[in-house]
């Protein structure tokens, strides 16, 4: 066995020692072959494809308990049991690579769900090739392969992300990454689902024009890539590389450029509009994943200030490779704004189509100049927040009390001033585009007052780390 | 401070400087410096919350500090962990196993991930597990291990790619005082094959016997670093002597004594060491009586780590 398993790569050999145990083969065999013999033996021959059917029904259904439940759970895992098992820090003392490391874990921790999986996979495809739709039922089967492959990458990803979190706790908990992987791709396999269960329409993208089945192969083959990837660098960080900040502004831009091509579905668009709407679309993918990212990433004081130090000191380099990426992303943010505003400015007068009315006006105007910056200042405002809430909490869900704070301003209190009260109100708790700029009026206090509270929360953080330290040191 | 000890080239197999590292909260070490002599065995010590674990940890490059430089074996471990990795192995406080699986095959696993070539990994699993003790156990399941054997089992895993540098956080921490011994032996053993051994420990009874060099650690600053020689502090005697008072002509009394190897001067308390029996030791006496150094009281110093330990905590 030891010469069979020579060669491959030692952490899904550790995994297949851990998690394939023979017991478990059998009982997994057994149990799918007897819902096999059960569906093949109570099914009306009759029926060409009534067979083929329900097995593609077993099939599927066992490779989403396998991979998409079960196995996402595992993956979640994967880096939170070593963790806990305190065997997290062998595995960075040694010289393995990351690549290794990162397939390892992506195929090793769930090395047993793949085998279960795989066999209903294969049950999936047979089955398939004996169906009514044979092309369009593989299409599908190769979508969900991509599917479990982004969950799977996405979740371990995400517990890279978390792991300076967790190292200085003394159990490492990764349910919210399970969480979001979960909802990330089962979204996923929903979308799949509809298209290929829906008839033969058609996506424009970029003016190019795909069947929704290729293009849903292509979308989702793009988001597995990008998952993968944010394993492989995120296994390199983990592994003290330095990965610089390409990797993540590439990641930025290719979601942009993804999303701004979806401008041309939009109704009754003519050349200007498209651009505009190509870009605020573009603008708003680059937001979201500075929240994304701000929600996710550690933000802690230690960090703020090794940041200030090198900036001062002119060390540029080691500056962007220490940026996190949700300051990246919000450098992209920034950089876009001119853009914005040139074009709004060069494309003034344009009518807007009805259905990107409430985001951008009727038509390009100063308010759609002012709207980006307007947007900029609710950023910083809650990017504010989230740093005061982590400088300041010394324990606790910091992250979960940012989400609730969010929550209240853009969900709760917006709700209730629109109930009760008159309509320049809704303007200070969203950006919203018009001719009276209401919004940039109302959250510039706002943001003046969280940078102000941010001044003081730093001051405060810093004088009590002093006076624990010169405690610490006197005592 | 007068020592007859000559200096000679000596060879820093670890080299740290200014090291600070933070947590968010508090700076856990306040910019220090030491150096280890390659060969040695040197004891970290410290009360809790001292520090120790986070310098092992910036030591084996597993933390990034704040600010310092941290060279091993000649490479900028904090510039290139991975290169430093190669030349380090470190145990933390937990052992840190895959107890579903056998000495063998955990064995087989980190000598793949330290890149031991294929037809070697066999005999340097071997090659580890007796010089552990632990040959007769290679197929068993690492749960059914023994605590010591446990222990044992971690420091196989850190030393299957024979590191120049072995890092120990508490090794012997909830080990009672046979296995204790034993683990002592193993680091002696493991010292005379070449191989740079740190050791942190509350235990300092049992560092006493191997430890050569000593780093004091409190609040995050190195109270202390300084060489120890086991073997020779081993056949050295301490004397202390009170004086009623101070005189010109003590240093060249004491001097003149050619057994005497060191000695310490504080007001009129006087700590010498020196090598000999106890005719050697009345010699002392007689010498300095003779020389006219008015003495209150001489009497033998039993001096160990803990005490040496102590007494500068307690500074």
């Amino acid at each position: 066995m030891n010469n069979l398993f020579a060669k491959i790569n030692p952490e899904i050999k550790k995994n297949y020692w851990l998690e394939m145990t023979t017991s478990r083969i059998l009982i997994t065999l057994v149990l799918i072959s007897l819902v096999a013999g059960i569906l093949i033996l109570s099914t009306n021959t009759k029926n060409d494809f009534r067979l083929a059917q329900n097995m593609q029904y077993l099939g599927m259904g066992g490779y989403i308990f396998f991979i998409l439940l079960w196995g996402l759970r595992n993956a979640s895992n994967s880096i939170a049991d070593e963790l806990n098992n305190r065997t997290w820090d062998f595995q960075r003392m040694t010289p393995v690579r990351p690549s290794t490391l990162a397939i390892g874990k992506l195929f090793g921790s769930t090395i047993f769900n793949w085998f279960a999986g795989g066999i209903c996979f294969v049950i999936y495809i047979v089955a398939s090739l004996f169906s009514e739709h044979v092309g369009i039922n593989l299409q599908y089967g190769l979508m969900m392969l991509f599917v479990g492959l982004f969950g799977h990458s996405i979740v371990i990803a995400l517990s890279l992300i978390g792991i300076e979190k967790f190292r200085n706790q003394r159990k490492a908990r990764t349910g919210l990454y399970f969480f979001i992987g979960l909802l990330a791709s089962g979204y996923l396999a929903f979308v799949a689902s509809e298209i290929t269960r829906s008839k033969l329409d058609y996506v424009n993208w970029f003016n190019i024009t795909f069947t929704q089945n290729t293009f849903a192969i292509i979308t989702i083959v793009f988001f597995a890539f990008w998952a993968v990837f944010a394993l492989y660098r995120n296994m390199r960080k983990e592994l003290q590389f330095l990965n610089g900040p390409w990797g993540w502004l590439a990641f930025v831009f290719s979601i942009m450029v993804f999303v701004a091509g979806f401008a041309s579905e939009t109704k009754e668009i003519n050349f200007s509009s498209y651009w505009i709407i190509g870009l605020f679309m573009a603008f708003f993918a680059a937001i979201l994943t500075t929240y994304v990212m701000a929600l996710l990433e550690p933000k802690e004081m230690v960090m703020f200030r090794q940041l200030l130090e090198l900036f001062k000191k002119k060390k540029f380099a080691q500056f962007f490779n220490k940026l996190p990426a949700w300051l990246l992303s919000l450098m992209v943010v920034l950089l876009f704004i001119p853009l914005l505003v040139i074009a709004s400015a060069i494309l003034s007068q344009t009518i807007i189509p009805d259905s990107w009315e409430r985001y951008l006006g009727n038509q390009i105007g100063v308010h759609t100049i002012v709207f980006p910056i307007t947007i900029l200042f609710f950023i910083i405002r809650d990017l504010a927040i989230m740093s005061i809430v982590n400088i300041s909490f010394k324990k606790g869900r910091k992250d979960f009390t940012v989400m609730v704070i969010l929550f209240i301003l853009y969900g709760v209190l917006p709700f209730f001033v629109n109930k009760i009260t008159n309509d320049a109100l809704p303007h200070m708790f969203v950006p919203i585009p018009d001719e009276t700029m209401l919004s940039l009026i109302l959250v510039t206090p706002q943001v003046i007052i969280a940078l102000i509270l941010l001044v003081v929360v730093w001051r405060n953080n810093r004088s009590n780390y002093d006076q624990t330290n010169a405690a610490i040191t006197s005592a | 401070m007068w020592d007859k000890k000559q200096p000679e080239t000596i060879n820093y197999i670890i080299e740290v400087k200014d090291l600070v590292y933070e947590y968010p909260d508090f700076r856990a070490l306040h910019g220090i410096s030491f150096k280890i002599q390659e060969g040695s065995i040197s004891a970290l010590v410290g009360p809790n919350g001292a520090g120790k674990t986070t310098l092992l940890k910036c030591l084996a490059a597993l933390y990034k500090p704040y600010s310092g430089s941290v060279n091993i074996n000649g490479v900028d471990v904090l510039a290139d962990p991975r290169k430093g990795h190669e030349y380090i192995g470190f145990q933390s406080d937990f052992f840190g196993l895959y107890y579903e699986l056998t000495p063998r095959q955990a064995l087989q696993y980190f000598a793949e991930a330290y890149n031991i070539p294929d037809n070697n990994i066999d005999k340097r699993i071997n090659e580890v597990l007796y010089k552990l003790g632990l040959s007769n156990k290679i197929d068993a399941k690492i749960m059914t291990l023994s605590r010591g054997m446990r222990q044992r089992m971690a420091i196989a895993q850190a030393i299957i790619h024979e590191p120049k540098v072995l890092l120990m956080d508490e090794p012997a921490s909830g080990l009672d005082p046979e296995k204790r011994q034993a683990l002592a032996h193993l680091f002696k053993e493991l010292n005379e094959q070449g191989m740079t051994i740190m050791v942190s420990s509350h235990i300092l009874s049992e560092l006493d016997d191997y430890a050569n060099h000593l780093i004091i650690l409190n609040n995050g600053n190195i109270i202390q670093g300084k060489e120890r020689d086991v073997e020779v502090e081993k056949d050295l005697q301490e004397v202390q002597i009170r004086l009623l008072a101070n005189t010109a002509n003590l240093e060249e009394a004491i001097k003149s004594i050619p057994f005497v190897r060191s000695y310490e001067i504080k007001e009129k308390l006087v700590n010498l060491k020196f090598k000999g029996d106890l005719n050697d030791q009345e010699n002392i006496l007689r010498i300095l009586v003779s020389k006219g150094i008015p003495i209150h009281a001489f009497y033998l110093r039993e001096t160990n780590l803990q005490e040496e330990y102590l007494e500068l905590i307690n500074k």
